[in-house]
């Protein structure tokens, strides 16, 4: 199937590439092909997409360092408990998964993004379509620390970590067509129930199976939380509440690069704890912070206050969208109950305005699934191949209020609308803007908002968690592995996978075709089957997708050899980010 | 003079009890369930509420908590909090100093600010430099901390690349006396006050300076202040130091009243500032449900002003020998 | 503040003979204004305040359109976000494209509501608590007393952060601001409570209160021809202070994200810490409201306090 021109297409290739090249203009051309990894150089040096080996062009490997990042929160260290993508993030750098997602330095291809590699388990064998044999490595070792003291990773860890996944996570659905578990000194083998064409995505999941040692975790009732240990290219070193938390090298980390040269290359990473913005900048003007993101608004400030600083643009895959009442489905009440009424709402939100608003930089348009995640997977709802549907995401203020008028709401209507106050303004820049900017969009077809702003962990309680609001609420879903992921974990009933169906939408049709695509095994087959899928909730509009903004990250020029972490990688920052990260002294 | 010592120290119990009734049942109320809380974004099922409610205790009537809880603060054990389990007493060993101190600090820059204006004031009332006072004094307090904190931090930023210091390198004051103060009074570079201490203080000194001027006029008002006036210039002077000493005696409830305000700004201060210490641990916890460590705090927060209304309390009846024997 | 009063009625505060006739009040207020520069000022920034709170759309008149400002203070124009100051917008835009100087007018709005609701509410709590815990003493006086002790032990803003998510964790502005202004009202009304039951037992202590005892006065006849008049202007002087602590203490808790919600343009939601990042694009956003804020509580303060040196005969001056 040849790859449509998009917009897409068009900011990858030129955009980023135009920018970046004034960046480097701005450094000083001549040392732009040692100093400038990612990038421009990358795009011609892979033809194949591996992975460049180690170096900054001149295949000199830097070691030492302690990586200086920031976050504005730590919730929790056990990555089997949790289900916020911030205990996720942090897991990477001490624990290991069967699988990870593909990196590389230079420009990953987006056909590439959400391709599988190998992490602990060196291959994976599939004699049918509902087993899995995964060989772990026999280098794959724990940290040296007691009570694991270095030992090796069998498949018997992979089996209780599975088994305590299973029990408490809040994610277990994700893995729950799996049969059985069973180890074999260094192999393992799950049995499906039934074919599941996405299961090495799951596995890879940084939402899911980490593999943690029993013995660590059954030394106390706390003492996943207190600590962390496992068989990650980084130890746990120290954890102070809203002040720091760090982690130093493993020494004996079983993975090397491509010339033998041990990893990671760092000597630790450290994270501070800042939740005020202003602050974070601050630093990294003052040059103690290595990597920050950037609020979108502040694009040109940080720019002139760090003028030899890199900065990327990119969309990542947090989906910003609208959910509904659940009554509206499961009582029928009015008026998002009506379809029309839904896809007014969405056409009379002026997408390109927003994210004129949010930056100059522009964004793309989610259909449920993310922009960020590319299209291999989502259909753009500006392309071609999206057909008829795409005219529900059109800014078409007519057409809304004539939708609304023919469900009976022409002269507007009075609704809630809720949100979260907290937390997502200082993750998620761009999140207050256009909640702000809602209201004033849908005052043109008369409907009028009563605002109700929730403090975080309320929101994420009551409204999200358990669908208890009234109206609509404006949101934000963090990303899922794989696509599969989106469809059972948003649409199946909330007992039976339906995880994050906040609003209980209950379209036995839709399920059925979810049903059905899961056990396609022919990736390409499956991608084909998922458009169709989102052709479909289009016209439903059950959700209501908003934007997905570029959104911006900030670096030193002193890191090195940094990692192409767009995709569903930039969670899993430790193995995935900082493993083969290097730091000029 | 001891029985006006334990009089006021019974007062005190059934104050703190009360305190610490409110304190402990009004988190009981909360919308926001923590057991959801705790397990994050998605469903909480039948069996992970009962394990989490387990957990962290609340599968107990609230009463019977409730005296638990007393029981172990009484012997200052504060629990473990419930966000994530970390033993609350730990994390008030490195951030009870850290406000104290601040607190301390900025009472004393307060007075500093405040004691001379106030005098002034008083002593030259209704003259120009009487009212330059009292509108500094005014200004001082109308302007909102947390504004001109903003302001602070995001000028100094904007046009001299300043950083605020990070928590991390927040050091106590007997590991690094130098480093510690450079965080709270100088935190931009030395002999450039702008540091959260100062502000605080600064913010307080608008009340102190008006509260001061007060309790001046008052004393001076007093009869053998107008006596010793009308005899002459020399007695004056004599008087005024007389009256200054009569006059400082209620300057000593006027610090005692600032306790609250203190405690209280301190949480902006420290948001503002990024100060590892009780006021933004404080909103934190609220805002995530961390009922134990809430009521810690909000407890200690209760005791530290009983006890220091009780300190001044006894200090202004050592030094007013009317209220001893009153 | 004071703390005792002996007090003559109101009419005896002026030491001229008071201005009669139609033209009373305004040379009363012309008087105090020469007598007290500070105070006057305070009293035109109260008015103007005032003005702008009452006509800054036409609601009085049964319209929602605005009047004094030029704007809606939610009328967003995409395309304008952060403008600079202009004759179109004298204040700029902020980064919804909304004009800030209406937004600041809407907000001497929401201060003056919330400022003077506040106020009443301590106002009343306190003269009833107070003049009857003074008045009567006994066991009532001792329970109320503690109770007192209790809530002044309570850091205030703590207490109202505290009950701010508790119970008004979910509700729209409105139930923000019934929340913020019973809260902010009983610590006001707390922190009164002390100087007037001062007052009110002073004046209880005066022989023709024994007087009008013998003579068989009731209780109740006592409390509201005697004490209740001398114990009102104290109240009313520390009232008046106390709008701008209230107004203060509404600016901290939305600043801190707790209290008048977006979009209300209430000026320390203007200002809240989790756009700090705003500000350092565009600094002059942040300095509006924040002038807004000390330019009421300094008009309500110098207000106050001109007021009480007029009626505190004993504080009035060296001359």
């Amino acid at each position: 199937m040849p790859k449509p021109a998009s917009y897409w297409d068009k900011f990858t290739q030129s955009r980023i590439s135009r920018r970046r090249a004034l960046q480097m203009a701005a450094v000083g051309g001549a040392s732009a092909g040692a100093i400038w990894i990612v990038g421009c150089g990358g795009d011609d040096d892979d033809e194949n997409g591996q992975a460049t080996p180690s170096g900054n062009g001149n295949g000199e490997v830097i070691t030492g360092g302690t990586f200086r990042g920031s976050v504005s929160l730590v919730l929790g260290k056990d990555p089997h408990k949790a289900s916020t993508f911030l205990t996720h993030a942090l897991a990477s750098q001490a624990y290991s998964r069967l699988l990870r997602f593909k990196t590389t330095t230079g420009e990953l291809r987006q056909d590439e993004w959400y391709t599988t590699e190998n992490e602990l388990a060196s291959q994976v064998e599939t004699p049918d379509d509902t087993t899995y044999i995964f060989t772990i490595r026999p280098e794959a070792k724990f940290q040296n620390l007691p009570p694991v003291n270095g030992r090796e990773v069998t498949g018997e860890d992979v089996v209780y970590s599975f088994n305590r996944y299973s029990e408490i996570s809040p994610n277990k659905a994700n893995l729950s067509m799996v049969d059985s578990v069973t180890a074999d000194g260094k192999t393992v083998t799950f049995k499906l129930k039934e074919p599941f064409g996405l299961f090495r995505n799951r596995i890879a999941s940084f939402q899911d199976l980490w593999i943690m040692p029993r013995e660590f975790v059954e030394q106390s009732e706390t003492a996943s939380e207190d600590s962390m240990l496992g068989s990650g290219p980084f130890i746990f070193e120290r954890f102070e509440p809203n002040v720091v938390m760090s982690w130093r090298k493993n020494p004996d980390y079983w993975e090397t690069d491509d010339q033998g040269n041990q990893l990671p290359y760092l000597d630790g990473v450290q994270l501070d704890i800042i939740t005020d913005q202003n602050q974070v900048l601050s630093q990294f003007a003052a040059g103690a912070l290595d990597s920050i993101f950037v609020p979108p608004q502040l694009l040109n400030n940080v720019r002139s206050q760090n003028p030899n600083a890199i900065i990327d643009g990119a969309m990542r895959n947090v989906l910003s969208f609208l959910y509904f009442e659940p009554a509206s489905y499961t009582a029928g009440k009015p008026p998002f109950n009506d379809e029309r009424v839904r896809q007014g709402m969405s056409m009379i939100i002026n997408r390109d305005a927003l994210l004129s608003r949010i930056s100059d930089e522009g964004g793309g348009w989610p259909n449920l699934i993310n922009a960020g995640f590319g299209e291999s997977w989502w259909l753009n709802p500006k392309g071609d191949d999206i057909g008829d549907a795409g005219k529900y995401y059109q800014y078409n203020l007519d057409e809304a209020r004539a939708l609304f008028e023919a469900a009976g709401v022409g002269d507007g209507f009075n609704t809630p609308m809720h949100y979260s106050s907290t937390v997502y303004t200082t993750i998620v820049p761009y999140y207050d803007i256009v909640r702000q900017s809602l209201p004033a969009l849908l005052e043109e077809a008369n409907i009028s908002v009563e605002q109700r702003g929730e403090e975080y962990g309320v929101y994420i309680s009551k409204t999200f968690g358990r669908g208890e609001f009234e109206g609509f609420t404006f949101g934000l879903e963090s990303v899922f592995s794989d696509i599969a992921a989106y469809w059972t974990n948003m649409f199946y009933p909330r007992d039976a996978g339906g995880g994050r169906n906040h609003s209980s939408v209950s379209d036995a049709t839709l399920n059925d075709r979810i049903a059905a695509m899961l056990r396609i095994q022919d990736l390409e087959e499956l991608r084909e089957a998922n458009f169709d899928l989102q052709r479909y909730v289009s016209e439903k509009m059950y959700y209501v997708p908003v934007v997905t903004p570029v959104e911006f990250s900030a670096r030193q020029p002193r890191l090195k050899n940094v990692q192409n972490t767009t995709g569903p990688t930039t969670y899993a920052t430790g193995t995935e980010g900082y493993l083969r990260l290097m730091k000029e002294a | 003079m001891r029985t006006y010592i334990l009089k006021r120290l019974l007062l005190a119990v059934p104050t703190l009890i009360g305190v610490s009734i409110i304190v402990f049942f009004m988190l009981r109320i909360l919308p926001g369930d923590i057991v959801q809380q705790v397990a994050g974004e998605n469903q909480v099922t039948p069996e992970l509420r009962a394990q989490i409610e387990r957990q962290l205790g609340l599968d107990r009537p609230a009463w019977q908590e409730y005296f638990e809880w007393l029981g172990n603060v009484v012997t200052l054990d504060f629990g473990t909090s419930l966000r994530d389990s970390s033993s609350i007493n730990e994390r008030l060993k490195n951030t009870l100093p850290t406000t104290l101190e601040m607190s301390l600090l900025a009472l004393v820059i307060s007075l500093i600010i405040a004691l001379p204006v106030g005098i002034v004031s008083a002593i030259r009332q209704d003259s120009v430099a009487d009212y330059a006072g009292r509108s500094v004094a005014i200004g001082f307090l109308a302007i909102p901390s947390f504004w001109l904190g903003t302001m602070i931090i995001v000028y100094s930023s904007e046009w001299f690349g300043w950083a605020t210091p990070l928590p991390t390198e927040y050091k106590q004051i007997w590991e690094d006396p130098v480093a510690n103060l450079k965080y709270l009074i100088f935190p931009f570079g030395y002999f450039i006050p702008l540091g959260p201490a100062v502000l605080l203080g600064v913010s307080l000194s608008g009340t102190v300076m008006r509260l001061t001027r007060t309790q001046m006029l008052e004393v001076l008002r007093q009869d053998y202040v107008r006596t010793a006036w009308a005899k002459g210039l020399r007695e004056r002077r004599v008087i005024t130091a007389h009256a200054l000493k009569n006059a400082l005696i209620p300057v000593v409830t006027v610090i005692g009243l600032q306790l609250p305000i203190l405690v209280g700004g301190s949480v902006i201060v420290e948001s503002i500032y990024t100060v590892p210490g009780m006021g933004q641990w404080l909103f934190t916890a609220i805002l995530q449900r961390d009922y134990t460590a809430v009521q810690a705090i909000a407890l200690l927060a209760a005791i530290a002003v009983v006890t220091a209304n009780l300190i001044v309390d006894v200090a202004y009846a050592y030094l007013d020998p009317r209220i001893r024997y009153g | 503040m004071a703390t005792t009063i002996d007090l003559p009625a109101i009419d005896q505060v002026l030491r001229e003979p008071r201005p009669s006739g139609p033209t009373a009040w305004p040379r009363i207020v012309w008087d105090f204004c020469r007598r007290k520069p500070l105070g006057g000022i305070g009293l035109v920034i109260i008015v103007v305040m005032l003005f702008c709170a009452l006509f800054v759309d036409g609601i009085l008149f049964g319209s929602r359109e605005p009047l004094l400002a030029p704007y809606h203070y939610n009328d967003q124009t995409f395309g304008d976000e952060n403008l600079g100051m202009s004759l179109d917008h004298p204040l700029g835009t902020d980064q919804l494209g909304r004009d800030i100087f209406s937004r600041i007018l809407y907000g001497a709005r929401i201060s003056v509501i919330l400022g003077i609701s506040i106020v009443a509410i301590a106002a009343f709590v306190s003269l009833a608590m107070g003049t009857a815990t003074g008045y009567f003493s006994g066991w009532f006086d001792t329970i109320t007393q503690r109770f007192v002790d209790i809530i002044l032990a309570i850091p205030p803003l703590i207490l109202l952060i505290y009950s701010l998510s508790v119970f008004a964790g979910t509700s729209g502005p409105y139930g923000r601001m019934f929340w913020i202004i019973l809260i902010v009202g009983i610590v006001l009304a707390v922190q009164s409570i002390r100087v007037i039951r001062g007052a009110a037992i002073s004046t209880a202590n005066n022989p023709y209160v024994d007087a009008a005892r013998t003579l068989g006065a009731t209780n109740a006849r006592i409390v509201f021809r005697h004490i209740l008049p001398n114990v009102v202007p104290v109240a009313i002087v520390l009232s008046t202070v106390q709008v701008g602590t209230a107004i203060l203490a509404e600016a901290a808790v939305s600043f801190l994200g707790l209290g008048i919600p977006e979009p209300f343009p209430s000026w320390g939601t203007m200002l809240n810490l989790t756009g700090a990042s705003q500000f350092r694009a565009f600094p002059i956003q942040a300095v509006w409201p924040g002038v807004a804020i000390a330019l009421a509580v300094y008009g309500f303060n110098m207000f106050g306090d001109a007021l009480r040196d007029v009626i505190d005969p004993r504080l009035r001056g060296s001359r």
